[in-house]
């Protein structure tokens, strides 16, 4: 407490410290630097950021777009009708950060992300903008809501 | 009407090309799974290779854990399509 009160009065004689623990590990570490502890092959944050917003959450849904039940005499399920490709929906979201990228997305083009979109089904189609939702409010950042869908048959 | 012994006739025929209908079905959601296999295999050294390099995160070592993550999966995927009995028959 007295070095701090020291150091205070007289910053000359009293260098930032250098090393573990420093102030430039810190501020390296605020910067994103993430350090996973122990063997675990899990992955921590979204994978890769996105241009024109931080990116906060990015939802890609998988899933066969016609998938119909055909049922027996009794109502039980007897054999399903299914798409042979995946259809997909995507849902980004981020606080605003530029104009390029995702801020520069329009309608009827095919969008693209830096993120992964093909972790199931061949990544056939283009992604459609389908809405976009920018929010602004009190005491919070300026934020981008991104809904976009993909169709395997759909290219532009 | 069909007589007792046409009957047995008709269901084992019947039986017998519903196993074979069966079979088929297996044979062919088999060659899905390995084609699927062989899919993700690519799709993972297209990331390697291509995309990883063009990651702009802030953090410098997110490009080398993100190529890391997807040289454990590439390592799963190669070990799976090895043990496929698709590949070994």
């Amino acid at each position: 407490m007295i070095k701090s009160f020291l150091r205070a009065l007289f910053p000359d004689f009293f260098p930032a410290t250098t090393g573990f623990g420093s102030a430039g590990i810190r501020r390296h570490r605020e910067c994103g630097a993430i350090i996973i502890v122990g063997d675990f092959p899990g992955q921590y944050g979204v994978e890769t950021d996105e241009d024109g917003i931080s990116v906060s959450k990015f939802d890609v849904r998988y899933f066969p777009r016609v998938n119909e039940r055909l049922m027996s005499n009794v109502g039980e399920p007897r054999a399903r009708a299914m798409s042979d490709k995946f259809s997909r929906e995507l849902t980004v979201e981020g606080e605003v950060t530029g104009s390029d990228g995702v801020m520069a997305f329009t309608l009827a083009t095919a969008c693209t992300f830096a993120n992964d979109l093909d972790d199931f089904g061949d990544g056939s189609g283009d992604f459609l903008l389908d809405e976009v939702t920018i929010s602004q409010g009190r005491a919070a950042w300026r934020m981008y809501y991104g809904k976009f869908s993909s169709d395997p048959g759909v290219t532009v | 009407m069909a007589t007792p012994e046409k009957k047995s006739q008709v269901s084992s025929s019947k039986s017998q090309s519903s196993e074979a209908a069966a079979k088929k079905r297996k044979a062919a959601a088999a060659e899905r799974e390995f084609a699927n296999l062989k899919l993700k295999e690519e799709k993972l050294k297209h990331k390697i290779e291509n995309r990883i390099p063009q990651f702009s995160n802030i953090d410098p070592g997110a490009q080398d854990a993100a190529r890391e993550r997807a040289e454990r999966h590439l390592a799963e995927i190669r070990d799976a399509i090895k043990n496929h009995p698709q590949n070994k028959s």
